[in-house]
């Protein structure tokens, strides 16, 4: 299956939660990425999180689906090499049909500027 | 009363770049006796203060689980006993960023005082990985693999619970029977860590498939007596 990338959100954050959703995903898809990109980071101080629900039934009701958390300033890997994005990434229960629901929010303590990617395949 | 397998239920997220994870929802069983145990994969083995939790009840690192820095991957495992029933997600937290997988499985039957006991952890360079958790029979033994060769684990000896990836970071768990001695493997691509530990099974009760509860209280058990 090809890689399905959706940006539901990007700009400017004012701090508190800023919500995306609901998304409809294409059919027939197992996993998802959900990322935020790093590189307005670089200067701020305060933790980042941001999660995800899943519906199964067109909207009606809802599931958390995963979340993750990550320090803002720059950080590098084990190599010493700048991240530029943070994600998490998890299975659907099920392959996505026509009543898949994405929802999500990243939480800021912070003013920032950056942009959610939902990587599905 | 052995561990339950029937009320197994897992639930796994993989991460880059965070310091923290929290799994999709899953539904915990309610019955009773319940405990979960939270495996959990770093590529970086220098991260410090981590937290586990299931439903929000907190956990704790179970003893001699933890890799640390033997290892470049890291392993380590939390238990947890006696979270909440129904649908709840798992968490795990640190400090210092890394590429992880965090996976959570609950059960029932499993002893409240000393859930979890007998943790291990081995380390490795070279497939299959592999860990021989102490148990008993009616026990239950876990473990949790870490590996950073970018290819996924594969042919457990046990049974799966999960399998995922992050980057070029693996992670895995498998779940295996109290046999005296339950040695869990995986074929890795490289440098592997994991960790063991055994579910200690509820002492006195019926046997798990039984069900107490089913014999003194249903229903068409006493519609029977009074036809």
């Amino acid at each position: 299956m090809a890689l399905t990338s959706i940006v539901p959100l990007t700009g400017a954050l004012l701090t508190g939660k800023s919500t995306f959703g609901p998304i409809t995903p294409p059919l027939g898809l197992s996993s998802v990425q959900v990322a935020i990109d790093r590189t307005g980071l670089a200067l701020l101080t305060q933790p980042i999180n941001w999660q995800i629900d899943l519906s199964l039934d067109a909207g009606a009701t809802w599931l958390p689906w995963g979340a993750a958390g990550c320090p803002a300033g720059q950080i590098t890997d084990i190599n010493l090499v700048v991240q530029t994005e943070s994600s998490f990434t998890v299975n659907f229960q099920q392959l996505t049909d026509a009543n898949t629901r994405l929802r999500g929010s990243i939480t800021t303590l912070e003013p920032l500027t950056t942009s959610v990617t939902l990587r599905m395949s | 009363m052995a561990v339950s397998t029937a009320d197994i239920t897992s639930a796994s997220t993989s991460g880059s770049a965070v310091t923290m994870l929290t799994t999709p929802a899953f539904t915990i069983t309610s019955n009773t006796n319940r405990a979960g145990f939270i495996g959990l994969s770093f590529n970086n083995n220098a991260i410090s203060a981590l937290t586990g939790s299931i439903g929000g009840t907190a956990g704790s690192a179970i003893s001699g689980t933890d890799s640390g820095t033997t290892a470049v991957p890291r392993s380590v495992m939390f238990g947890v006993t006696a979270p909440p029933s129904g649908s709840q997600t798992a968490t795990a937290s640190w400090t210092g960023s890394s590429n992880a997988i965090i996976g959570a499985t609950t059960t029932s039957g499993v002893d409240q005082t000393t859930s979890f006991n007998n943790g291990t952890f081995a380390t490795g360079t070279a497939t299959p990985s592999s860990v021989a958790i102490t148990s008993t029979s009616g026990d239950l033994t876990v473990d949790t693999e870490a590996d950073a060769s970018g290819t996924l684990p594969s042919s457990p000896t046990q049974t799966s619970l999960w399998v995922t990836f992050t980057g070029a970071m693996d992670g895995a768990a498998s779940r295996g029977p109290g046999t005296g001695t339950t040695t869990h493997q995986w074929t890795v691509g490289g440098t592997w860590a994991s960790s063991g530990a055994n579910f200690s099974q509820a002492a006195g009760g019926v046997p798990d498939n039984i069900g107490s509860a089913n014999i003194t209280s249903s229903p068409g058990r006493f519609i029977g007596w009074t036809a």
